[in-house]
């Protein structure tokens, strides 16, 4: 059982936040992947209602060398909110890959926990305690630093610098509204993209990952 | 240079209308693809693929930078977000397009420069 999934070295698990506060980080999150020379994977990148979303989790999970997990909503803002918890299951899983899949490649995943505050997780999940968290302050320039600086610390040469990533990703929007009001779009149509729509601008941008 | 082969991927890319299109046969019209070999493919376009010459309004840390399109380095800095667009709408009689950004990258404001200046780059 030596085979492993086509791009599994090229293969990023996005585990994050699925709302609309959270959006305009996940689309600095999937640009940032690519402009480094990965491949975002997300569970909404289909939409198959007959798909067990679990099932899809665990695959996705199985088919990436590198995770990043975003715990910044295991804190509640309001009294009558709930902690978000799918994100720490999603982590749980992804650690369960890399300690006892019976491929020792997995044993090599690398995985990234970020959070909103610095400690914030280790208040929350002690266990976690050991591991080393990059903190965004729920701000899409610092998530794109941390991202970057991650995929360099893991010894990937030729990334560009952070401030040109995100500079690319101010430039990239230009672009989209420039040639999305060609198409007859709105500005209030840009704004409420889905994901999946999103991830055909990226592959516009950067070309289709084969 | 008409395609760039990208062994890591395995693809052919080619340069067509500034985008860039795997495994089609399309003139090249910019190479903005870099293959630096034994790294990854870099993308460093930075504000170069559109025709039209523009000007940003971008975050920058607790600052707004205005940027031309093609730069990597700010013309300047700014504390203020509406300075910053004061002095990028000068840009506009010289034939750029305005863009302002919001702190999370994505266009606020596009102002076009009149039509009898705009210019390509």
């Amino acid at each position: 059982m030596n085979t492993l999934p086509k791009n599994f070295h090229k293969n990023v698990f996005i585990n994050c936040p699925y709302d609309d506060r959270y959006f305009p980080m996940l689309k600095v999150m999937i640009f940032t992947i690519r402009q480094c020379g990965f491949i975002p994977r997300i569970a909404s990148e289909r939409l198959n209602s007959a798909e067990v979303r679990l099932e899809k989790i665990s695959e996705i999970i199985l088919a990436c060398k590198y995770g990043v997990h975003d715990l910044s909503r295991v804190r509640v803002k309001n009294r009558n909110d709930f902690a978000r918890m799918n994100m720490p299951l999603e982590l749980g899983l992804d650690l369960g890959c890399r300690a006892y899949h019976g491929n020792k490649a997995y044993r090599k995943k690398q995985i990234l926990i970020l959070e909103a505050e610095q400690f914030a997780i280790q208040k929350a999940l002690s266990d976690l305690s050991f591991a080393d968290c990059k903190t965004h302050h729920g701000s899409g320039e610092e998530l794109c630093f941390a991202l970057r600086e991650w995929f360099i610390e893991l010894g990937n040469a030729g990334i560009p610098p952070a401030s040109v990533i995100w500079n690319n990703y101010n430039a990239f929007w230009a672009e989209v509204l420039a040639e999305m009001a060609e198409l007859g779009y709105r500005k209030r149509d840009i704004e409420r993209l889905s994901i999946a729509e999103y991830m055909d601008w990226i592959d516009w941008e950067f070309g289709e990952i084969g | 240079m008409d395609a760039v082969v990208v062994p890591d991927i395995g693809y052919i890319f080619t340069f067509h209308s500034q985008k860039l299109l795997p495994n089609f046969e399309l003139p090249c019209n910019s190479p903005r693809f870099i293959y630096q070999e034994k790294t990854i493919p870099l993308i460093l376009r930075t504000f170069a693929s559109m025709n039209q010459k523009s000007i940003h309004v971008i975050s920058r840390g607790n600052r707004w930078a205005l940027i031309k399109k093609g730069a990597i380095r700010a013309i300047k800095l700014y504390l203020d977000k509406d300075e910053a667009i004061q002095a990028g709408k000068k840009y506009l009689e010289k034939g750029y397009d305005l863009f302002v950004h919001r702190r999370d990258g994505m266009v606020d404001l596009w102002k076009k420069a009149p039509a009898e200046l705009r210019q390509v780059a």
